[in-house]
């Protein structure tokens, strides 16, 4: 795969994952910045890879892991300010959601990532060690830690069901 | 206490936050040109001739997003499908050999799958045929995400007075193009045949089942846990089959559901094998209910937004909600003028009598404010939509000042293409006329779902 293809039909999904990471547009864009110009100079080699939209990501989660080029701190959208002022106006879902947001963005990154990678990314536990270099129990670790502080509870999602792939491409 | 389900909904609200890929690419491009102006304190810049092929490199794959020309045209055209989900499910003929030896278009003639496209590029990620013992899907309909839908299934090429339809929530996964399907289990379902429409809410979390036959009736089932809840329309079933039926649903954010209705009596009665009619007459046009409620009487518990005459000289019958629940976009014959209201539905019809069918000559997009039904702004005209539409919307922004609609760009045999509404624009999305994609739903938010063949 070119650069110019993975940049026409990966790279939007990739700054969406970088985006939710950080929960914030303009670090999304900083980090994908840094990451795209390191991974261009090395291309011949990514690209290469049976999965360069892997590695890709797992660029931008180890620069979203390590940035700390400037004293900011997660503040998703739904900052607690955000959720008290929309909580008037829209229902009280949507507030909830704001402030479930803001209780993310406090959370370690380590564990937020895990989060995201479990929950966004439908990665398995077995593939966000691989993308942190640690150990599938470290992950379950993680996302319990993050799971109890944001009292989320462990339940079947929709359907209650056996789920299969419906994928042909 | 919160579910999983609660957590990947609020990440995925934050994809909001997702930057231009252009913009990033050009930024790039900028950085590596060694030049001072893209420049940022503390950046690693690659230098010489290492910088100079990222530069061509990354200005084709910009362009390459962007577009063939670096117009300003094609730039708002690029702003224009930067403003609709990224991904859309879309329905095409399984056999598309068989489709065009039909010779028909977007008739419930031969079975049908489900594709998802990528609305840049024109790409299909990915395509889902439905599981056996169902060999057609009819209908799909999309959360506010451009990756969560709910895929309706059929055992039967046409709608059955016996079989039930099945629904299929649907999560597309970017990260390597797959369709994950789970069946639904939702109780008390009617058959495909009685089955009008269908909506998921714009989370994701619930799917409202609208019934045209007896019992009329709208059941909103929680995904999650499949409870039901149920509002139900007292008419007895000889006028249910063609009168006062319900159509058209869709959503706002705060869990109010809006539906065409056809107009009638709260209910009736027979006496000396004559039908009375009995209680408030509600006529036709766009309701308002509120699914925040335990469930009950359908047109009790439902506040007329927008209502029809019968009389009236214009030709709207699909009406949408907008997300935020501030407005109605209504496909009118003949443009209301701005601060106007609709003709006055004072008139009431003899019960039982059908009311005539609209015709769609010169359909317009026009908004009006949910509250007081006065005419807020024609979204476009058809000339600037394109040569001849379906009278559908399939997705609609928040406030409602971006469309998406289906329709051929020319008169004659020019293909069907899913656009843009933007203003008095009107963009093409690349690639949405192949395969040929049957004129029934892209299906993302709010996403209204057609039966075929009705």
């Amino acid at each position: 795969m070119t650069f110019e293809e993975f940049a026409a039909s990966r790279l939007p999904a990739v700054l969406a994952f970088a985006a939710v990471l950080t929960g914030q547009r303009a670090t999304a864009e900083d980090i994908a910045q840094e990451v795209l110009i390191r991974a261009y100079a090395r291309w011949d080699t990514i690209g290469g890879l049976d999965r360069p939209e892997f590695y890709v990501r797992k660029m931008v989660l180890n620069e979203f892991l390590s940035w700390r080029r400037r004293s900011w701190r997660l503040i998703p959208a739904g900052d607690p300010a955000t959720a008290a002022d929309s909580a008037s106006d829209l229902a009280d879902q949507y507030a909830e959601r704001a402030a479930l947001l803001a209780e993310i963005g406090k959370l370690p990154r380590r564990q937020r990532a895990v989060l995201v990678l479990r929950y966004y990314d439908d990665r398995s536990d077995a593939e966000i060690a691989e993308l942190l270099g640690c150990r599938p129990g470290t992950v379950r670790a993680y996302a319990a830690r993050a799971l109890a502080a944001l009292r989320v509870e462990l339940r079947p999602e929709p359907g209650n069901l056996t789920s299969y792939q419906g994928s042909e491409v | 206490m919160r579910t999983e389900h609660d957590l990947r909904s609020a990440l995925r609200t934050l994809e909001q936050e997702t930057p231009s890929a252009g913009e990033v690419l050009h930024h790039i491009a900028e950085r590596t040109s060694g030049g001072v102006a893209g420049r940022r304190p503390g950046r690693r810049l690659m230098a010489g001739a290492a910088a100079a092929a990222a530069v061509v490199a990354i200005v084709a794959a910009a362009a390459l997003l962007s577009g063939p020309t670096a117009s300003r045209g094609h730039a708002v055209a690029q702003d224009a499908l930067q403003s609709v989900p990224r991904y859309y499910m879309a329905l095409v003929p399984t056999d598309p050999r068989a489709f065009a030896q039909s010779g028909l278009s977007g008739e419930a003639t031969v079975p049908a799958s489900a594709v998802v496209k990528d609305t840049l590029t024109g790409l299909v990620l990915a395509t889902v045929r439905p599981p056996k013992p169902y060999i057609t899907f009819i209908g799909i309909t999309g959360a506010a995400d451009d990756r969560t839908f709910v895929l309706t299934a059929w055992s039967t090429i046409a709608p059955s007075l016996t079989q039930r339809p099945k629904f299929f929530y649907a999560r597309f996964n970017p990260a390597d193009d797959a369709v994950t399907l789970t069946p639904l289990a939702l109780p008390g379902l009617p058959v495909s045949s009685s089955v009008a429409n269908a909506a998921l809410s714009p989370d994701g979390t619930k799917l409202a089942v609208a019934s045209k036959t007896s019992p009329v009736q709208i059941t909103v089932y929680s995904l999650p846990s499949g409870a039901a809840r149920t509002w139900t329309a007292n008419l007895p079933a000889i006028l249910a089959s063609g009168f006062g039926v319900v159509d058209q649903l869709s959503w706002s954010r705060t869990g109010i559901l809006g539906f065409d209705w056809g107009g009638s009596y709260a209910g009736y009665v027979s006496v000396h094998g004559r039908l009375k009619p009995e209680g408030r007459y509600s006529p036709p046009g766009e309701y308002l209910l509120n699914t925040n409620t335990a469930g009950g009487s359908l047109l009790a518990d439902s506040q007329n937004a927008l209502c029809l005459a019968p009389s009236a000289l214009v030709a709207a019958a699909y009406f949408y909600l907008t997300p935020d629940g501030t407005k109605i976009i209504a496909l009118v014959g003949r443009p209301i003028p701005v601060g106007q209201t609709l003709p006055s539905c004072s008139a009431t019809p003899h019960p039982g009598v059908a009311q005539p069918t609209p015709e769609f000559s010169a359909p317009e997009l026009e908004e009006f404010s949910a509250t007081t039904g006065q005419a807020v702004s024609i979204l476009d005209t058809s000339r600037s939509r394109g040569a001849r539409t379906d009278p559908g919307v399939y997705w609609i922004n928040p406030s409602g000042s971006v469309v998406v609609v289906h329709g051929t760009l020319k008169p004659g045999s020019s293909p069907w293409v899913f656009g843009i509404v933007s203003g008095s624009r009107f963009t093409p999305i690349p690639g949405s006329s192949s395969p040929p994609t049957l004129p029934q739903s892209p299906a993302t938010e709010p996403a209204p779902w057609a039966v075929l063949a009705l």
